[in-house]
């Protein structure tokens, strides 16, 4: 029982706390955070695992998390409001080469971020070559050009 | 209409948005930020052991015998504990640790080893020697093993009790 409940646990406040830290920080992500990514997974092996080290107890606690990331996707599947509640839906920053400002700042997206992923995927020089700028579900920010 | 309203209307092409529950995604975002340096600073101050909110210490009546212990634990970690004990000079005396604590705790460790101890119906007994002035101080390290409120108690035989409550985090 141990085993499950603390995997639940960690699984519900994981989903939260990325929730809370944004779609933002998962799609741009900078060697820094991909060693803060390795020290939360760190920190939550204690947690997920107790002081039990047997082979039961980690199949255990990989089989609960696995079925409840499962349940999510049957669930997301079955309604399109708690995907987009877990998920986020896609947002459009830029239009007809005119930044989005409000929602930019709402999304904590800077101009900066949205060229550089224009000149990394397209080759864009300025945003005016840019039709449409999107934060995906992921993260990520994707471009259609002029 | 201003411009800032404009801007969060829902477009439909080329994906279909739904800004009335991305704004609300993004307030939830806000209040979790306020949330966590909250837990932050509530942390720091020793909501979850170890600070000024969780440090206490309660002395007798009588002032024979002064405890001085963490309010929060949490669990599966180790916390100490001194209990600082007064009986007749010269002479031994016991204290007597009730079952409440024992039951969400493991000794860890226990530093001076008591004369004697024993485990009784009502909780573990200590035999202590004191010394000239008939003091006697005991270091415990406590193991968290539950989860919840206890809310126990630490008596000299003979003398006086404090209250011991306790919270231990999952």
């Amino acid at each position: 029982m141990d085993a499950v409940l603390r995997a639940a646990a960690i699984y519900l406040v994981l989903m939260v706390l990325f929730r809370i830290s944004g779609r933002r920080s998962l799609g741009e992500m900078t060697s820094f955070d991909f060693v803060l990514l390795l020290i939360i997974g760190e920190a939550t092996q204690q947690a997920l695992l107790g002081d039990d080290f047997s082979i039961t107890n980690a199949v255990l606690v990989i089989v609960t998390l696995l079925s409840i990331d499962i349940g999510f996707s049957l669930l997301k599947r079955r309604s399109k409001r708690i995907g987009k509640l877990i998920d986020g839906g896609p947002t459009i920053i830029v239009e007809n080469g005119v930044y989005l400002k409000h929602r930019m700042h709402e999304a904590r997206v800077e101009e900066d971020d949205i060229m550089q992923a224009a000149r990394l995927g397209q080759g864009v020089e300025s945003v005016e070559q840019i039709k449409f700028a999107i934060i995906e579900r992921n993260g990520k920010i994707s471009i259609i050009t002029q | 209409m201003d411009a800032d309203e404009r801007q969060m209307q829902n477009r439909q092409y080329p994906v279909e948005e739904d800004i009335c529950l991305q704004r609300r995604i993004w307030r939830f975002e806000r209040l979790g930020w306020y949330v966590l340096v909250l837990i932050v600073v509530m942390t720091l101050c020793g909501l979850f052991s170890n600070g000024l909110l969780s440090t206490t210490t309660v002395a007798s009546q009588q002032r024979d015998l002064i405890v001085k212990y963490e309010r929060f634990h949490r669990s599966g970690a180790v916390n100490t504990m001194v209990i600082k004990s007064h009986g007749e000079p010269g002479a031994v005396h016991t204290l007597l640790i009730d079952s409440a604590q024992l039951e969400g705790f493991a000794i860890d460790s226990i530093q001076p080893q008591p004369i004697r101890s024993a485990g009784t119906r009502n909780g573990l007994k200590l035999t202590l020697p004191g010394d000239d002035h008939g003091d006697s101080i005991l270091y415990l390290a406590w193991r968290s093993d539950g989860v919840g409120l206890y809310d126990g108690k630490i008596s000299v035989e003979g003398g006086g009790e404090v209250p011991i409550i306790q919270f231990i985090y999952p």
